[in-house]
């Protein structure tokens, strides 16, 4: 792996343990300028893992906790009458910042969600009338609960498709859980933590990986596989050409961190699953693939000579 | 067995049930009425040609006969080779276009404005196709009523390159598109009549001993003490506490509560309702004469309900 | 409008003006801003949003321009007035062209107006204007058809379909029955309509040298005659009037008194209208059908010409018109008329000679011996024009010799008359033939004896012998010499434009000849060749076979050409690594299909290969060409060299 990533993604390592492939995905990703989806039980580390990675890339990290009286404003801002000045003045909500945590998102209002959402796809903010950008880089982690539990609104498939990955984190190995109980202090770990990039470190990365190369034969595998999404007769929509671009701009990230300034299929392949399997479903039942079926599926396509 | 081959069989192991390559032999070419009339123009040269004696004038006219006839052949290529891979349609409701989408590879050299159409509906015009690639079209039809619609064939034709001479074929469909009937609007939310709602039971939305489910916009008519005037203290409007109780009630949509009403207006009614409870996130069941759907809630439950209410009555192969 | 219907309206307005140029020449100036005016009045309504032309406008103006149209022909109707009125409808049409139909109708009338050019011009020049006209509007038709696509691609696609309607076109125009004609019909083409004159006076010739155009071309069927026999016969002056010669009172024959040896054959174009004479060799021993022959060895074109005509004809350099007589005008000499020194010097030359040869000896000395000069800028004359020249100038061009020496004989008693024509001509390299141009005019006298008949003596040919060896140029004195030349320019550009302007009339020749000139008689004569008798059922039978063997031959070879090839088969990256996974398969170490170049690369690295580091090489190559998108031709070489040489070892099972 290219450096610093190598460095990035042990040190993680050391906070979230056991997880190497997901730091890797995560990272990825949001190199690739997208937004990232984490599915999974409460308290298997998908804060933590939004902490780490907003420390190390040395971005400003904000949390916000999702809840159904959660409001719009409650995340945009909102304009407080200032009796002194005898105006509005605009309080920024806490998505100006530069790592958004969502947590659970699926517990607030489709309202709110779709608030974000549009903030996320726009990167700005429209309050009462007045648009304001969003500072780059800009990115959502948002998590979400895999179950369809009481009091909860799912994302409809739409606003799915505007994370880039989605990524689970899944209980720890024995290893890992083993290390977790020794170590004991998650907070302190996290506190030792030291940044390597810097604001426009990661602004330069972004570029980079923008001009990562991919070859006409690629972008003909590319084109294959959403084709297929759309003809096979396994799903019940294809994927969209969003979804095209983004399975793209993530294999451009993961080829870069590989050290490499040009895409090659394996690339594709290896975040695929990642990138497609929320936007997906079963025609027969509606209902999402697990990884390797969907990969068996998917696989079919031949890469191109 | 080498790699080429065994890609192209592997690929097309899903896709081999409806690929239709378009052969040679299946493709028909005739003038088109333009193409007729330049017929009449090249009649008329000619008899200038002869009448004047002028040998210039006859080989321009031979000349642009010459370019007619290549175009024949530059038309009925134009479709060849080009294979229809796959046809797909997502469900519709009635008096929507349904659209068939096409997966089309191309087999030969590039092809320009190739429409594909179902006999009677609009044509869809596949502008360009590059040698060996694949694109898709959505062709539209649009159901007359609802159930399993199966078109039987498609056409595809060409006027490219001169719009002298039309090249057609026709490719069986072999796929069907389910249709919903037309949702028709009617009281649900805000007049909770018996007769729109079967079991007699009301949503279970406005009443306040469940759950805390969220926040909705206020509309006039909401009950007072639903507001959030925590909300409304942080000058961010006027909202509705809105509340769900899944354990609880749940509403069956009933075929017999809808009094007086033609059974293809009852099921729109219902499929409107579906589709309403849908939107509120309740938890809702469908009771159909000799069918019963239990209460659920998400998307595979409202695509079961909107089935049954597609299908019923028809059998699977209506035409 | 959208950009893709402007593009459309721009391209048909500019077929339209292509179609319409050459007619722009020659129809009334206010029909061309008419077509101007409603173009861009089109333009303006499709650009600037201006609203277009209601149908019943778009009637009213039709109507006025179809009425504007009969009153500048005062209410006649010919073919220009229907091309006016096609022209009017051209113009108006780009304002109703908002339907594909409309569209598709100005793109017809196009091809319409372009074959109306062509009834004015048979000109060669106008083979590659029709062509490119064609080409510009095929490539209209085309984009209108997919106006998504780039007008370039679509300009290729035209172009490529009129390379292959060529050949068709040529075998439906070899083979379309003609209408039977007698006489091979050229319409106007570019041609003088100088010429001789019924008079022959002093000047009359020397004017036509600084003429350029073109008389006639020839084709002999063998070998030309030599220089000294290219005189060109044209007209007969037999009564002199004190100054000059008439042409006149000739007896229609069916057929002169000649006689002679070796016959030369020959086609003559004559391009020049207007005159009924028909040139030939002199002297012609046969008569063109449709015309008329003279005792005087002239022929002359039945009817009125304003065509150029083509006949063949033979004619015996060597020749004896027989013992008969001439009339008796023929000697005659306008007795009360002037010019005593000339008719003593003749009647000097009577009493010393003892027959008609010394007397005409006797002159030609007179001619050589007395400083004559050739010139094309002889002084003024007085009233007695032959004596002036005689005695007192001595310079003149042809006309003044041929007239001085038949005023002599006749003085001394022997019939003589002057023929006008031509002289020589210049032999087309590029098309074997000969070009004959008003600046080889000519004129020369005729002597009657009684043994020989009428025969031929040119006084030039002992003044300046260079004009009969060498043409007009050369017999000049230099500072004259430029006003005789064809083109004023010197040095080597010269010849290069010499030589064009030649290669084009070659080509121009060959085009009247076999395109245009193609008729119903030449038509049999080259079925017949083939053996095909086009009045017999089996030769019609035959006929159809060709034709349709030779268009089912061009179809072939168009569908062969325009069959697409598979791309791999081009891109020797691609075929190099499906040869190489051939080889590996063969090997039993097949690559999945969804293996990219790196997995399937892992899978022969753990397969522990013999060839492994070879086959490393090649893939790394492989991604570096395929995927990264680097590296040279050579390394694509060198990749198709690496995968030609791989020989892996099978893998045991």
């Amino acid at each position: 792996m290219r450096e610093p990533f190598e460095e990035i993604v042990s040190q993680i390592g050391t906070v979230v343990l056991g997880k190497q492939k997901q730091i890797q995905l995560a990272l990825t990703c949001l190199l690739a300028r997208g937004h990232l989806l984490i599915e999974d039980l409460p308290g298997i580390g998908k804060t933590t893992l939004a902490k780490v990675l907003s420390k190390c890339l040395g971005l400003r990290f904000q949390r916000i906790q999702f809840t159904s009286d959660l409001l719009p404003g409650d995340i945009l801002g909102t304009s407080v009458f200032d009796r002194k000045n005898g105006s509005f003045i605009f309080h920024p909500g806490p998505i100006f910042t530069q790592v958004l945590l969502a947590d659970e998102i699926n517990r607030a209002t489709p309202k709110t969600q779709s608030a974000l959402l549009e903030a996320m796809e726009e990167r700005q903010v429209t309050v009462e009338g007045k648009t304001r950008r969003l500072k780059e880089p800009f990115y959502v982690i948002a998590t979400q609960n895999p179950f369809e539990q009481s009091g909860t609104f799912p994302l409809p498939e739409s606003q799915l498709d505007r994370f880039l990955m989605r990524i689970h984190l899944g209980y720890p190995g024995r290893e890992a859980e083993k290390t977790l109980l020794q170590k004991g202090d998650v907070q302190q770990a996290l506190s030792d933590l030291r940044p390597f990039l810097t604001n426009g470190n990661v602004m330069r990365i972004q570029e980079q990986i923008a001009q990562v190369h991919a070859s006409d034969t690629l972008l003909e595998y590319v084109e294959d596989l959403l084709l297929f999404s759309r003809s096979a007769p396994d799903f019940a929509l294809g994927l969209s050409p969003r979804a095209g671009l983004s399975i793209l701009r993530a294999a451009r990230s993961w080829a870069f961190l590989r050290g490499r300034d040009f895409v090659l299929p394996e690339d594709v392949q290896k975040v695929l699953p990642w990138v497609v399997a929320h936007r997906l479903r079963s025609r027969e039942d509606y209902r999402e693939f697990s990884h390797e079926k969907l990969m068996e599926i998917l696989l079919q396509v031949p890469v191109p000579t | 067995m080498a790699p080429g081959l065994h890609e192209r069989t592997n690929m097309s192991r899903q896709l081999r049930n409806n690929t239709q390559m378009l052969r040679r032999g299946a493709i028909y070419v005739l003038p088109t009425r333009t193409g007729l009339v330049f017929i009449a123009v090249l009649a008329a040269m000619l008899m200038g040609s002869v009448n004047h004696n002028n040998n210039f004038a006859f080989l321009l006219t031979f000349l642009l006969a010459g370019i007619l006839f290549v175009s024949i052949f530059d038309t009925h290529q134009n479709l060849t080779k080009l294979e229809i891979q796959a046809i797909t349609a997502s469900p519709v409701f009635l008096n929507r276009t349904a659209f068939f989408e096409c997966l089309i590879r191309n087999h030969g050299p590039k092809r320009c404005s190739v429409a594909f159409q179902f006999p009677g509906y609009p044509e869809r015009l596949l502008a360009d196709l590059a040698p060996d690639s694949i694109d898709c079209v959505r062709v539209p039809l649009k159901p007359i009523r609802r159930g399993v619609v199966k078109p039987e064939k498609m056409r595809i034709s060409t006027r490219y390159p001169l719009g002298l001479f039309r090249a057609w074929a026709f490719i069986a469909v072999g796929t069907d598109c389910i249709v919903y009937p037309a949702p028709a609007p009617g009281a649900f939310r805000t007049d909770p009549a018996p007769d729109t709602l079967g079991s007699g039971t009301a949503p279970s939305k406005a009443r306040g001993s469940a759950d805390f489910q969220g926040l909705t916009a206020y509309q006039p008519g909401d009950p007072l003490q639903h507001i959030s005037w925590k909300a409304f203290s942080r000058e961010q409007g006027l909202y509705v506490k809105t509340f769900a109780d899944p354990s609880g009630e749940t509403i069956t949509l009933d075929w017999g509560a809808i009094r007086g009403a033609a059974p293809e207006r009852k099921l729109s009614r219902l499929c409107d309702m579906v589709l309403k409870a849908d939107r509120l996130g309740m938890a809702y069941g469908l009771a159909l004469p000799g069918q019963r759907i239990p209460p659920a809630r998400g998307e595979t439950h409202k695509r079961a309900c909107l089935r049954s209410l597609a299908l019923f009555g028809n059998p699977e192969a209506m035409p | 409008m959208s950009r893709n219907s402007l593009q459309q309206l721009h391209l048909l307005i500019a077929s339209l003006a292509v179609a319409l140029m050459p007619h722009a020449f020659r129809l009334p100036v206010w029909v061309t801003v008419w077509c101007l005016a409603c173009w861009g009045w089109a333009i303006l309504c499709a650009r600037r949003q201006f609203p277009w032309p209601g149908a019943v406008l778009r009637h009213v103006l039709a109507i006025a321009g179809f009425i504007a149209a009969l009153a500048t022909s005062g209410f006649r109707f010919d073919r220009e007035v229907g091309t006016t009125i096609l022209v009017i409808m051209v113009g108006l049409k780009p304002l109703e062209t908002r339907t594909y139909r409309d569209r598709m109708m100005a793109v017809f009338l196009t091809y319409f107006l372009i074959i109306t050019n062509l009834l004015y011009s048979n000109a060669l020049i106008m083979l590659p204007y029709m062509l490119s006209a064609v080409w510009l509007t095929t490539a209209v038709l085309v984009h209108i058809n997919h106006p998504v696509g780039g007008f370039p691609a679509h300009t290729k696609l035209a172009g490529r379909m009129l390379l292959f309607a060529v050949p068709l076109a040529v075998v439906f125009f070899v083979l379309f029955p003609r209408i039977q004609g007698s006489l091979w019909q050229l319409s106007a083409g570019t041609a003088g309509v100088t010429g001789f004159s019924e008079r022959l006076s002093p000047g009359s010739v020397s004017q036509l040298v600084r003429n350029d155009d073109v008389a006639f071309r020839v084709q002999f069927s063998g070998n030309p005659p030599p220089p000294e026999h290219l005189y060109w016969r044209g007209l007969v002056f037999s009564e002199f009037d004190g100054r000059g010669w008439r042409s006149t009172g000739q007896t229609p024959v069916l057929q002169p008194v000649v006689s002679g040896k070796r016959p030369i054959a020959y086609t003559i174009t004559l391009e020049s209208r207007q005159q009924r004479w028909l040139f030939a060799l002199d002297l012609p021993a046969t008569v063109p059908p449709r015309a008329i022959a003279f005792d005087d060895h002239t022929l002359q074109w039945k009817e009125e010409r304003t065509r150029p005509l083509q006949y063949r004809m033979s004619s015996y350099p060597e020749f004896n018109t027989g013992p008969r007589p001439p009339e008796v005008k023929m000697f005659l000499l306008p007795g009360e008329l002037g010019n005593p020194k000339a008719r003593q010097l003749a009647r000097q030359w009577v009493s010393s000679a003892t027959g008609p040869a010394d007397v005409v000896s006797a002159a030609m000395a007179f001619f050589r011996g007395n400083g004559f000069a050739y010139t094309l800028n002889p002084p003024l004359l007085g009233e007695d024009a032959i004596d002036d020249f005689l005695f007192e100038t001595r310079r003149g061009y042809c006309e003044h010799y041929a007239s001085a020496l038949a005023f002599l004989m006749r003085s001394a008693g022997i019939p003589a008359r002057v023929v006008g024509g031509y002289l020589g001509g210049e032999r087309n390299p590029f098309g074997d033939y000969w070009i004959v141009r008003q600046s080889d005019a000519h004129a020369w006298t005729e002597i009657w004896s009684s043994n020989t008949g009428w025969s031929r003596i040119d006084p030039t040919a002992v003044v300046a012998p260079e004009r009969i060896t060498s043409g007009v140029a050369a017999a000049l004195p230099p500072n004259e010499r430029a006003e005789a030349l064809s083109t004023g320019l010197k040095g080597p550009l010269a010849r290069v434009f010499r030589n064009f302007t030649l290669g084009w009339d070659a080509a121009s020749s060959l085009w009247r000849r076999q395109v245009i000139g193609y008729t119903a008689l030449r038509q049999q004569r080259l079925f017949s060749r083939f053996g095909i008798r086009t009045r017999s059922s089996g030769g019609v039978f035959r006929l159809l076979a060709a034709g349709l063997l030779l268009t089912g031959l061009a179809t072939w070879l168009y569908v062969w050409v325009s069959r697409g090839r598979r791309p791999s088969l081009r891109d020797p990256v691609k075929a190099g690594y499906q040869r190489f996974c051939r080889k590996l398969a063969r090997c039993r170490v097949p690559r999945r299909p969804d293996q990219g170049p790196l997995d399937y690369l892992q899978t022969i690295r753990d397969l522990k290969l013999e060839q492994g580091e070879r086959a490393e090489s090649i893939i790394r190559l492989y991604v570096r060409l395929r995927y990264a998108q680097r590296g040279s031709n050579e390394d694509i070489r060198s990749f198709s060299r690496l995968v030609r040489e791989f020989r892996p070892a099978p893998r045991p099972s």
